[in-house]
């Protein structure tokens, strides 16, 4: 156990070196680079001016040699300041990761929440209408583009029926329900997409599973059809779920990318769209970084649930 | 043997989806008998209502929107497709590397494949979009033909979107080395190559074809959000994902202007998803009688 996760551990540091060294590179050949920006905000600098911002920035020399100098920093704890936000980058992360992970935990729990009684009930009764109508919203599900849908529950919700608020987020003294509020909408637009997958393969690893012989000896032994389907079925089709869950994390961030964009929710989505177009280096490697870490620690519970929903599996302790 | 089991949703599917192309391609016909514009400003007939000459109205610029729909729909179908193909040619091309190379070469290739899927996805992609391509070294020609938000398009969400494939081929492989037609063609002292691409390749196309058509639907999507975002297909070409960039400062005043666009990816999104799905089932008897 101990020395997979060390092999774990090893290959996400793998991961996150080869994510900085890429995403430093592909930020600095965006268009213009951060003193363009000042430049454009001063129009008395002279071009002397621009060199020796440049060069006091460090802007003069190769992009593999800064990403070097960024490297030494970040491994002593330094992750430099956010030209944006003029702030060190890690104060301006925390909060705003808290407020994407509630984002993503409820939108995750709403999805099973749904999934799992959709899903078993549709393989149970499968072919009559009711699954074919819950097998048509999971196809609308996977097929509705976010941002559209976050627009039609905007124009429906806050415009016509002036119900919720079209976007923000609740000021923090605020109560409770005005906090719920505000993330109603955020919530059901990122859960959409999830609720659907999850349905259509727990709906088929349950089908599945009904035809197993162990379905017809529960029954034989004369198990009520509620411990069949909840202690036999379910159990062994959970698994393959799983797997498609722990797949999904990189999926959910980027659809919370896209909600907080739409929902102006000052959240980890936001803050790297908002620091990849604003030239902003240090945020968006370190929030990119971040929210790596988020999916494959996210990755890694999946694996490890895996284990406890199917106790055949075993975590390997010399080889994977 | 196919055609006899796709079920009628599948038929239905390729009709709206054919009728989607012939529709979308004949975009300048439309232009030309409606006479009206797709891409010229009309400030004095911004937010027509639908008329029989604007069929779906106007935009906040004055431009057709019926019209706008269907080159936008030209750009979904190509992005799609060919992005689609393009990905399933590198995944199948690794897929095969690893299955026939097994050993380190196959762990290296699906360590990598792993790596890929674990990537926030979005997020690159967006970068990707952002590079300016005349750091690059492209030179100012190119970059000014209206085909390169297109191209560039393509190449990135190929770039991730061949993992699925990779992971399919390579099971698929695996599972056809193990027939002992192969242990006699290489007892027989057949090429490597040539079992490749006479056994292995033929085995591995059914689950290609639907992996493929599945991800049609997908890359539409994130073209969609890509350009929605500002970062896809530039206008003034447009684009089912731009057409609705400003719609949402639109959707107090005009929010049939936020519907049609999103209500085109939608359908054919959902098209190509159940055409997959039908296939699937259509190559898979097993399953089918399930």
């Amino acid at each position: 156990m101990t020395l997979y996760l060390f092999k774990r551990f090893i290959q996400a540091l793998f991961v996150l070196l080869a994510m900085s060294f890429v995403c430093y590179i592909l930020i600095g050949l965006m268009p213009g680079d951060p003193i363009d920006i000042m430049l454009a905000a001063n129009p008395e600098a002279t071009a002397e001016d621009a060199a020796r911002l440049r060069a006091i920035y460090g802007l003069d020399q190769p992009l593999v040699t800064r990403y070097g100098h960024w490297l030494a920093a970040a491994m002593t704890g330094d992750f430099g300041y956010s030209r944006l936000f003029s702030q060190p980058v890690f104060d301006l992360i925390w909060p705003r990761l808290l407020n994407t992970f509630v984002l993503m935990v409820s939108a995750l729990l709403l999805a099973l929440l749904v999934a799992l009684p959709a899903g078993i009930y549709a393989a149970y009764k499968k072919d009559s209408l009711s699954d074919r109508l819950i097998n048509g919203f999971c196809f609308a599900g996977i097929s509705i583009p976010s941002f559209w849908l976050a627009l039609l529950l905007i124009s429906f919700f806050a415009v016509t029926l002036m119900w919720l608020p079209a976007g923000g987020f609740a000021l923090d003294d605020a109560s409770l329900w005005v906090h719920i509020k505000f993330m109603i909408l955020p919530v059901l637009t990122l859960a959409m997409t999830s609720v659907a997958a999850y349905t259509r393969y727990l709906r088929a690893s349950m089908i599945e599973s009904f035809q197993g012989d162990f379905i017809r000896t529960a029954r034989a032994k004369g198990c009520s059809e509620r411990r069949v389907i909840l202690r036999h079925a379910l159990r062994p089709a959970l698994a393959p779920v799983v797997t498609v869950l722990s797949l999904d994390f990189g999926t959910l961030f980027g659809g919370a990318l896209i909600v907080e964009t739409i929902f102006a929710r000052p959240g980890m989505g936001k803050l790297i769209f908002d620091a990849i177009l604003g030239n902003d280096y240090n945020l968006a490697i370190l929030s990119l970084l971040v929210v790596t870490i988020m999916i494959l620690i996210g990755n890694l519970l999946a694996d490890l649930s895996y284990s406890i929903i199917d106790p055949r599996v075993k975590i390997a302790e010399g080889k994977e | 043997m196919i055609q006899k089991r796709l079920n009628k949703t599948a038929r239905w599917m390729l009709f709206v989806l054919s009728a989607l192309a012939v529709l979308s391609f004949a975009a300048p016909i439309f232009e030309s008998i409606l006479k009206v514009s797709a891409t010229e400003v009309d400030i004095y007939g911004r937010f027509a209502t639908p008329s029989l000459k604007h069929w779906l109205g106007t935009d906040e610029l004055g431009r057709d929107v019926f019209v706008r729909l269907l080159y936008g729909g030209q750009i979904s179908l190509i992005v799609g497709m060919v992005t689609a193909l393009t990905a399933a040619v590198i995944g199948t091309v690794i897929g095969l590397v690893a299955g026939m190379g097994r050993g380190i070469t196959d762990t290296i290739l699906m360590r990598m494949t792993d790596g890929v899927i674990a990537l926030p996805l979005l997020p690159l992609l967006i970068i990707l979009a952002a590079v300016d391509l005349s750091k690059l070294g492209l030179s100012d020609q190119a970059l000014s033909s209206e085909y390169i938000s297109l191209i560039r398009i393509v190449l990135i969400l190929a770039l991730f979107g061949w993992t699925t494939v990779a992971r399919l081929v390579r099971a698929s492989t695996l599972s056809v080395l193990e027939n002992t037609y192969i242990t006699a063609a290489y007892a027989l002292g057949v090429r490597r190559w040539r079992i490749l691409l006479r056994h292995v390749l033929p085995n591995v196309t059914a689950p290609l074809i639907v992996a493929t058509t599945l991800s049609i639907g997908n890359v539409i999507l994130l073209e969609s959000v890509l350009s929605f975002l500002g970062l896809g297909i530039q206008p003034p070409v447009p684009s089912w994902g731009n057409m609705l960039t400003n719609a949402q400062d639109l959707i107090w005043d005009n929010p049939a202007l936020a519907v049609y666009p999103g209500l085109a990816i939608f359908i054919t999104v959902i098209a190509f998803n159940m055409l997959g799905d039908a296939l699937q089932d259509a190559f898979n008897p097993r399953e089918y009688q399930n």
